[in-house]
């Protein structure tokens, strides 16, 4: 049998060279901080605290399942205000961020009578991140 | 230009597009959309001016469209919206399937009709029920009209050139049937409708840069593919002849490989003992030189290495030393005393170069005994006593040579010298707060590893390069933490965390590879060096990597410890608003790093909770201490009676507490956030009503101390390591040695001893507890002689003391006389070194401690009598002029000696007063009277027999107060 030139082999380590050279070019990080449902009781908040470095993007994906809309406020390290929406019934934001530290994602029940279910994902990321996708 | 040609360019814009495309993307996402935009527009005007047929034109129109109309939808889009998926992907799929059909239904003939209605149905029935079930109708609707919008200009673009191309370039016997044009139109109208909304959300979530850059972007592609055309175009024949030669080389070479992989394939089914006897025909001529090489350059380097300082030489004396071990006898003394002589008058150092030389005859002893594992560990740990940096570097490099018995030992003098070498190249860094230090084993090992021949297990030795990083770190943590600096023992603390995960990352993959290949047998083995596989099995990876994360787990359960006590240190009972944002920052590192090896273990180690707890308690203590602040300005805005700002300032307060009450329940500190919370309704009911009464009555803004007092010990890391990893024996040496250095019984018997039990003792303790196992027999050995030596040493100089009181002039006092018991025990320097370490250890502490009092009580009595000599005619005066002389003034031996050589005087022991009674003479001591106490007084006198027999009752010891009052 006639050898081939260019190998499966040499493919191979091609495919991976260049998976390898995306993944340093590209290369992100990206973290999870709460991706779940919570059932939050009336007049309660959940707080949610993520620790993202400068150039990162910390993203919010809010949807009310059931019961009163949310209030949704981001507060960053030193506690100032960076986000702050009320009667959200569905939320998706990208905040980026310049001034490292924790910040805190908060979700609060306005509501005097009902509990709301909400879903929420709160993610930190750079670069590529599937989860937000 | 050729087709070809014109293809090959088309590659190459390709190329440099991608290229450009990925280097900007990350940087500037915009440009890059506008550099594809800028090429696609390029290729739509090549397409219709320079492409003959019809059928390829088309396709590249079409494409190029698809690629422009692309670009710009997902351009816009994301600049103005965060599309989510679904209904980006629906409102764009309805509208460009519904206007496609439209337009390919018109032009069509038979089937038309029904495309056409088909189309208008899907716009009218999908854009209604897309309004109905998205959430976002703005978006929805945007996406439609673009896709509506593309519907039309994707199928129109194509045919609109072939009108443009009608007259000039369409060729009869190249007409495009309505199948290839419809799937062709497909194709792009798919891949439209996927990256528009998949694009325009990435683009949205991940890009960088605003709608500035597309234009940029476009202007770019476009001179970029453009220029390499017309290019192209003017140099075409020059281009022929360079695909020509290009093609020509690729064949040769293709064809020389082809000729290689046959020859190595014949080659190696030739007969192996003919190529053996090649090799070593060559290589003994080789070899002979190289030893002769190696002998040379290793006695080089002992005489350079005793013109210089510390350890290096010592390294050398090792290496050397091991040479002669191997191709020599067992004539163990001669050469010791050869290898001793070396260095002569540094005891020190000898004593040190003593303990790696018994180190390596036990390694020699195990080596001729067929335990190469036990071999090694010796070889380890004498590498180690005699020079710790370098030791482990080159143990790495034995390590990865995989060699036993003499081959292990042959090539250590090389190795030592080219280490020495790299060592004065690149000294180690010394700076604490470099955190480069934390690697530098690894980095001397990647230097050497490219000079390492074939034969080599590169994994394994990097596991221990990377574990020894690990353990130095751990030395320099425990250092600091020994400081009381626990920042710099943290940052020390996660380098050896962070040096053992890449061990046991290194471990675990070598583990799964080695599982993979004799999964895979027939594969070729990836390297092999004779018969035997270089790479070790899986199972001695799994080991390591069980080994190391054995270490990890005991690192992380003491870094906690001192993370607690760090937390406690920075913050205290009750937090300030702000800490050191430095101390703050490596707690968080060693938090995060904590966790994160936790889990990649697989490990429980409870105090990295009890740890974050504490953190989170006093990062929480901060937040109030800050709001504490914001409080006092409310309160201060209430009495200047601006009560609307402080009832706002008072809401955010309530609003913080909240947040803060929240974030401690969810981190379970339950206490805490009660406490907030209460404080939140107090704050919330101030901001209803912001008087002046209520801000008095309002309770005070504080974090309760936590309930849970459990605090780890926090402990050298280095402890925990060896009680895991060591032999019990062996700690027992190490915490005698750790004794015996302190003990001072040493300063009794003064230089070298301190120094060198001090020395031993860092010996012993830098000694690599998870990889060096030494001979323990031979430390006994070793470390016996030693404290035997000092303890002798000391006794002979307490005796010195007492010859000094046997000399003197001055009569003694006969307990003065008396030298301690311990001293004229001949058996006190001999030890039970037979017995086990413990025996040993306590024996000799027993006695050390007996010889330091003896020696200090000798002393301090030796001083006393010269003292006395020294001051008679001062104490004297003294007395006379005041009448008493305390212990404050001259110590309380003087002035007993001074009782017993005078008359006049009474002294109360208890008290440590010596008064004068009466006239001061000298007293004399009878030669009779005291003829049985021993003490012999050549000065004469008249005999005061009542003062003497006091005195010499040989009680006074026992006695609370002698009244040395003579009758009068």
């Amino acid at each position: 049998m006639r050898r081939r030139l260019v190998s499966r082999r040499s493919l191979l380590t091609a495919t991976a060279g260049t998976a390898a050279l995306a993944g340093c070019v590209g290369g992100g990080e990206c973290r999870s901080v709460f991706d779940g449902t919570e059932r939050v009781a009336a007049g309660e908040m959940r707080v949610y605290d993520a620790e993202v470095a400068a150039g990162q993007r910390l993203y919010l994906q809010f949807r009310r399942l059931d019961g009163p809309a949310a209030a949704v406020g981001v507060f960053d390290g030193a506690d100032e205000p960076v986000f702050r929406r009320q009667d959200v019934d569905r939320l998706e934001e990208i905040i980026e961020v310049d001034e490292p530290g924790r910040y805190a994602v908060v979700t609060r029940n306005e509501s005097n009578a009902d509990s709301g279910q909400w879903k929420l994902l709160v993610a930190v990321y750079r670069g590529w991140c599937t989860d937000v996708f | 230009m050729t087709g070809r040609i014109e293809g090959a360019v088309w590659v190459v814009i390709g190329g440099l597009a991608a290229t450009a495309v990925w280097i900007t993307m990350i940087a500037y996402t915009t440009v890059a959309l506008g550099l594809l935009a800028g090429v696609a527009v390029c290729g739509l005007y090549t397409a219709t001016t320079r492409l003959s047929g019809v059928r390829l034109p088309t396709a590249a129109v079409t494409l190029s469209t698809g690629v422009i109309v692309s670009t710009v939808s997902i351009t816009v889009v994301a600049t103005r919206w965060l599309p989510a998926i679904s209904t980006a992907a629906l409102g764009y799929a309805v509208g460009i399937l519904a206007t496609w059909l439209l337009v390919s239904g018109v032009s069509l003939d038979e089937l038309g009709s029904f495309a056409a209605v088909g189309g208008l149905g899907l716009a009218v029935v999908g854009g209604g029920v897309g309004l109905l079930i998205v959430d976002d109708a703005v978006l929805f609707l945007a996406l439609l009209v673009a896709g509506l919008a593309a519907g039309v200009v994707i199928p129109l673009s194509g045919r609109v050139a072939a009108l443009f191309r009608a007259g000039s370039a369409r060729a009869a016997d190249d007409s495009m049937s309505v199948a290839t044009r419809f799937g062709v139109e497909a194709t792009v109208i798919a891949l439209l409708a996927i990256t528009v909304p998949f694009g325009s959300r990435a683009v949205a979530l991940f890009g960088y840069g605003g709608p500035a850059g597309f234009p940029v972007g476009l202007a770019g592609g476009g001179l970029l593919s453009l220029g390499l055309t017309t290019l192209a175009a003017g140099h075409a024949d020059r281009l022929v002849a360079l695909r020509d030669r290009y093609v020509e080389r690729v064949s040769q070479l293709g064809s020389r490989i082809r000729g290689w992989l046959e020859r190595r394939q014949g080659g190696s089914r030739r007969d192996p003992e003919e190529s053996a006897d090649e090799a070593r025909s060559e290589e003994e001529p080789a070899a002979a030189a190289g030893e002769e090489g190696s002998l040379a350059a290793a006695s080089d380097l002992v005489n350079r290495a005793a013109d210089r300082v510390a350890d290096h030489g010592l390294v050398i004396e090792a290496a050397e030393r091991l040479e002669t071990l191997t191709d020599g006898g067992p004539e163990l003394t001669g050469r010791m005393e050869a290898f001793w002589g070396r260095f002569k008058g540094a005891v020190v150092r000898e004593g040190l170069t003593a303990g790696a030389a018994l180190q390596l005859s036990a390694a020699e002893e195990a080596g001729r005994e067929d335990d190469p594992e036990t071999a090694r560990s010796r070889v380890d740990a004498a590498l180690e006593l005699a020079a710790p940096t370098i030791g482990s570097v080159a143990a790495a490099i034995v390590r990865g040579r995989r060699e036993t018995g003499e081959g292990l030992l042959d090539a250590l003098a090389p190795l030592l010298a080219r280490l020495d070498q790299l060592l004065a190249e690149e000294p180690p860094p010394e700076d604490p707060d470099d955190l480069d230090q934390y690697q530098y084993i690894q980095q001397m090992l990647e230097r050497l590893i490219g000079e390492e021949s074939e034969g080599f297990d590169t994994a394994l030795s990097t596991i221990r390069a990377a574990a020894a990083d690990g353990w130095y770190s751990v030395q320099a943590g425990d250092g600091a933490l020994e400081d009381g600096n626990y920042q710099r023992a943290l940052t020390a603390y996660v380098g050896a965390i962070e040096a053992y995960r890449r061990a046991y990352d290194v471990a675990t993959d070598a583990a799964k590879t080695a599982t993979a290949e004799r999964a895979a047998p027939d594969d070729e083995p990836a390297t092999t060096d004779g018969d035997r596989t270089v790479e070790a099995d899986a199972s001695t990876y799994a080991a390591e990597a069980d080994r190391i994360a054995t270490a990890l787990e005991a690192v992380c359960h003491d870094t906690a410890a001192v993370v607690i006590a760090a937390v406690e240190d920075l913050y205290g009972a009750q937090p300030p608003p702000t800490v050191d944002t430095d101390a703050r920052r490596t707690i968080i590192r060693t938090l995060r790093t904590l966790r994160e090896t936790r889990t990649r273990i697989d490990a429980t180690v409870p105090p990295v909770d009890l740890a974050d707890d504490r953190y989170q308690h006093a990062e929480i203590g901060r937040s109030v201490a800050r709001l504490r602040r914001h409080l006092s300005t409310a309160d201060g805005m209430v009495e200047a009676g601006n009560p609307e700002a402080a009832a706002d300032h008072y809401e955010r307060v309530a609003d913080r507490l909240n947040v803060l009450g929240n974030r401690a329940g969810t981190a379970g500190l339950g206490e805490l956030a009660r406490r907030l919370l209460d404080a939140e309704v107090a704050v919330a009911k101030l901001a209803d009503d912001p008087s002046p009464e209520a801000v008095d009555e309002r309770p005070p803004l504080s974090v309760p101390e936590t309930t849970d007092n459990r605090a780890p010990e926090v402990a050298p890391v280095s402890r925990r390591l060896r009680r895991t990893f060591c032999d019990p024996g062996f700690v027992g040496v190490w915490e005698f040695v750790g004794e015996a250095a302190d003990h001072p019984v040493l300063e009794v018997a003064g230089e070298p001893y301190p120094d060198l039990l001090g020395a031993a003792e860092m010996a012993l303790s830098s000694l690599d507890p998870i990889y060096t196992e030494p001979d323990v027999g031979a430390l006994r050995e070793w470390l016996s002689k030693l404290s035997t030596d000092a303890l002798s040493t000391a006794v002979t100089a307490a005796s010195e003391h007492s010859r000094r009181i046997d000399a003197s002039e001055v009569a003694v006092p006969p307990a003065f006389d008396e030298p301690p018991a311990i001293l004229k025990d001949a058996s006190v320097t001999t030890l039970p070194t037979a017995e086990g370490i413990d025996t040993l250890a306590e024996t000799w502490a027993d006695r050390a401690t007996a010889v330091a009092e003896a020696a200090d009580t000798a002393e301090r009595r030796a001083a006393a009598v010269d003292g006395f000599a020294a001051l008679e005619d001062r104490l004297r005066t003294v007395l006379d002029d005041r009448g008493q002389v305390d212990a404050n003034q001259l110590s309380p031996d003087l002035l007993e000696v001074a009782a017993y050589n005078l008359t006049g005087v009474a002294y109360d022991r208890e008290a440590g007063v010596l008064s004068k009674t009466g006239e001061i003479e000298r007293r004399s001591h009878d030669e009779g009277v005291d003829a049985e106490d021993g003490p012999t007084d050549s000065e004469g006198g008249e005999a005061e027999a009542g003062g003497v027999d006091d005195a010499g009752d040989g009680t006074s010891d026992e006695t609370d107060a002698v009244d040395n009052e003579p009758p009068a």
